[in-house]
Order: C-alpha cells, then sequence, then structure tokens
C-alpha cells in the first residue's frame, strides 16, 4: 500500500505543478513585442500591424509575415499599417509605396519586400537593388485594394 | 548508477546544446531548423538530420531501459540473497551497448561541420534557397483539433482513474499491467501529436508547430512534458518488473514497489494535466 505521506506530497507536489504556468504566464507579461507569425522579436524598422475590429489587431516582424498569416488563416484585415524604411513613421499600407527587391531584410525569414512612404524613395531601391514596384494586382495585400 | 545518471542529464543536455546552435545561422529560428541543417547537402553534413533523429531516439529509449534496470534493482535489494543479480547484470547488456551507440552518433554529430554544400552557389541561391523548410508544417486540418484535444484529456483521464483504482487495489496482474501499458502507449502517442498540433500553438500564440519552441519561450511547460513521460515511462516499469523481477523471494514486497512505480506514474500524468490545462486556459 502507498503509505499517507505519499499521497500528501503527490497532493503538495501538483500544487507546485499548478502555480509554475500561472507564474511563467505573469513572468512574460512585460516581454519585448513579437512577430504573430514567426515568434520573432519585432524590429521598429520592419512593423506590420494588421487590425481586423476595434479591439483586435497583430504585429508582425515584416510584410512577408503578415501577408504568410493572412494567408494562411483566410483572414480579411480592416486596416493595415507599415513602417515607412527611410523615415520610420507608421503609414495606412492603402498609401505606402511597396517594392520587392534582391534585397533580404530578415534571413530568418527571407522577407524581401520593402515599405515607403514616397514615390521617390521606392523608385531608388528599385533601381538600386533590382527590384520592381508592386502595385495593383501584385500589391502584397491586394484585399485591400478597393478603398485603395 | 552513474552511467544511468548520464544518460538522464544528457537527453535535455542535447536539446539546450541544439538551442545554443540556433544562431549560427540566420536562416534558422529554432531547434526545427538546427534539426534540418545538413538537409540535401552533398558534403559530409548529409548525414547530420538522421543522427539527429537518431539521438532523439535512442535518449528516451536510454531513460527507459535504465529506469527499468534501476526498478529491477530496487527489487533486489530487498531480496536476502540477490536473487535477481544476473538478470540485472544481463540488463546491462543492452544497456551498455546502447550507451556506447548513442556516444558514437552524439561524437559524430558534434565532429561534423555544419557547413551545407549544394550545387547551386550562383547569384541565384537566394531565390533557389527554400528558407520554409526550416518551418515545420501542421499535420491536421483545423477541425481534427477540438477532437484530438477532446480525445487527449479523456484519454489520459481514464488512465489516471485506471492507475488510481489499480493503487488503491495494491495486488497487480500482468494483463492489469499489460492493459494500463496500452493506455500508457495510446496516450503516449495521443500526447505527442497534442503537442505539435494544439499545444504548441496555443503556447507560442501563433500557428507555430513547433514544441521546439517551448524550450526558449515557455520553458515551465518542458516540466510538463516531464512529468507526462514519468507518466508513460512510470506505467512501463511497472510491467517490466513485474514480468523480470518475480521470483520467490520477491513475492511480497513486489506488489509494494510495483504500486509505488505506479503511483508515480499517477502523480506525472496528474501534474501534466494540471499544467498544461492552466497553460492553456491563460
Amino acid at each position: 500500500m502507498i503509505p499517507m505521506s505519499w499521497w500528501r506530497a503527490g497532493l503538495v507536489g501538483l500544487l507546485i505543478c499548478a502555480g509554475l504556468p500561472v507564474w511563467g504566464h505573469w513572468s512574460r507579461q512585460d516581454a519585448r513585442p513579437r512577430c504573430a507569425w514567426d515568434g520573432l522579436v519585432i524590429d521598429s524598422r520592419f512593423r506590420v500591424v494588421v487590425e481586423f475590429d476595434e479591439r483586435s489587431s497583430w504585429e508582425f516582424c515584416d510584410v512577408r509575415c503578415a501577408r504568410s498569416r493572412i494567408a494562411g488563416d483566410q483572414l480579411t484585415p480592416r486596416v493595415i499599417t507599415v513602417t515607412d524604411e527611410i523615415s520610420g513613421e507608421e503609414l495606412d499600407a492603402r498609401r505606402a509605396v511597396f517594392v520587392r527587391s534582391s534585397i533580404t531584410t530578415n534571413r530568418a525569414t527571407g522577407n524581401r519586400w520593402h515599405v515607403f512612404g514616397r514615390r521617390a524613395d521606392a523608385e531608388r531601391h528599385a533601381r538600386e537593388s533590382k527590384g520592381r514596384l508592386r502595385e495593383g494586382l501584385t500589391h502584397p495585400f491586394p484585399h485591400l485594394g478597393e478603398s485603395r | 548508477m552513474l552511467l544511468l545518471g548520464f544518460n538522464l542529464a544528457s537527453w535535455p543536455v542535447l536539446y539546450l546544446l541544439l538551442q545554443s546552435y540556433v544562431p549560427s545561422w540566420p536562416e534558422v529560428m529554432c531547434i526545427f531548423g538546427v534539426t534540418r541543417i545538413g538537409t540535401g547537402s552533398l558534403g559530409s553534413s548529409r548525414h547530420l538530420p538522421w543522427l539527429l533523429s537518431t539521438l532523439q531516439a535512442t535518449k528516451p529509449l536510454l531513460v527507459f531501459l535504465g529506469g527499468s534496470w534501476f526498478v529491477v534493482y530496487l527489487a533486489n535489494r530487498g531480496t536476502p540473497n540477490a536473487a535477481l543479480m544476473r538478470r540485472l547484470l544481463i540488463w546491462l547488456l543492452p544497456l551498455g551497448l546502447l550507451s556506447v551507440g548513442d556516444a558514437l552518433c552524439e561524437a559524430a554529430y558534434l565532429g561534423i561541420p555544419k557547413q551545407e554544400e549544394t550545387l547551386s552557389v550562383g547569384c541565384c541561391t537566394a531565390g533557389l534557397m527554400d528558407s520554409s523548410r526550416f518551418v515545420p508544417q501542421s499535420l491536421l486540418e483545423s477541425g481534427g483539433r477540438d477532437v484530438l484535444t477532446t480525445a487527449f484529456f479523456l484519454c489520459v483521464g481514464l488512465l489516471c482513474l485506471a492507475l488510481f483504482f489499480s493503487i488503491r487495489r495494491g495486488r497487480f496482474q500482468r494483463g492489469q499491467l499489460v492493459g494500463l501499458l496500452a493506455g500508457a502507449a495510446a496516450c503516449l502517442g495521443l500526447g505527442v501529436v497534442f503537442l505539435v498540433e494544439v499545444a504548441s500553438p496555443s503556447l507560442l500564440q501563433r500557428p507555430h508547430y513547433c514544441p521546439y519552441d517551448l524550450v526558449d519561450e515557455v520553458p515551465e511547460s518542458m516540466l510538463a512534458l516531464v512529468l507526462f513521460l514519468l507518466g508513460s515511462f512510470s506505467v512501463g516499469w511497472a510491467t517490466v518488473v513485474h514480468g523480470c523481477a518475480r521470483v520467490s523471494e520477491t513475492r511480497e514486497l513486489l506488489p509494494s514497489l510495483i504500486g509505488r512505480v505506479l503511483f508515480l506514474g499517477l502523480f506525472g500524468y496528474l501534474g501534466s494535466m494540471v499544467m498544461v490545462s492552466l497553460e492553456l486556459a491563460l
């Protein structure tokens, strides 16, 4: 037979087991923002925020991750905010100019999408890095096209 | 005893080693990526994936075999004439051979340069390189996850009840233990799929089907995993000791020993379920 002390010790062990997830969850509250697709720490120069409604939004480390998540989950975002690589300013994806070039922003994700607030900057980047402006049907977020 | 301790310690150390390799390649995000290094390579690094797969199989096997030996050793210690000594020595043979094989695989894995050599080395390499090979993929459709979660909790719950009543009864028969072992094997299989398909994306809060990421991002979940394995292994150890250590001298002490080993298993399953439930709920 199992001694009563073993059952008591087991109960204490279970209580400790119950406390660990709570402690772990609490200790991760102040973690750095991570990408909602691959979990990488977000570099503010390439940050993309996708809003689905007033209350829910996801942050991604770059355009490629945002596209992967939207396509994978077949979601329809309300607003997509991207970051201008030159100024670091956030702007609506409908106003941004996108370039797909040979320069990779993140080797882990392989992202080659570049975001610019000014058309002149985008054209210069495309010229210098063998890229192309992506507009119309080749826009990275074509579902936002109706109001673009 | 020293060999058992080393075998036990080398299991988590392997994953800590793999985690330490992650920053070595810019394309790699987690241990899953490290396990894929060498795939499709033409150089000696082509052996890395299978060496790592072998190591990931031998580590738990060594812990199980070592634990089985230890439980039989405990039974032997309770006998006046060391009636199980011969069986213990025979048991050491496969354990030792597997340990040597595991050590050789690990030495080879550490020794092989981890540089991939591929046919494509021109300017188009960046375009041809498929970085998605470093990203784990889902095995199930989204609808199957609810069914899987229900099946997993139901299966483990029933096994816990069976373990509890077996321990309370205090008498153990071969058929009963084999039944418990079959239940533990089913739970282990379901648990692996549940870990990849449900627990990992839920705990990581993104559609990433990679339990390796939990080592770095949700480290306390590793304890839940260890407790679950303790549960599975304990049922196996109880079955082994019932089959291998049943001689006239151990007849009196065996039920108590099996009961205690099964108690460890019950504690492991319950602790794991408590942790997983809370982790998913938070």
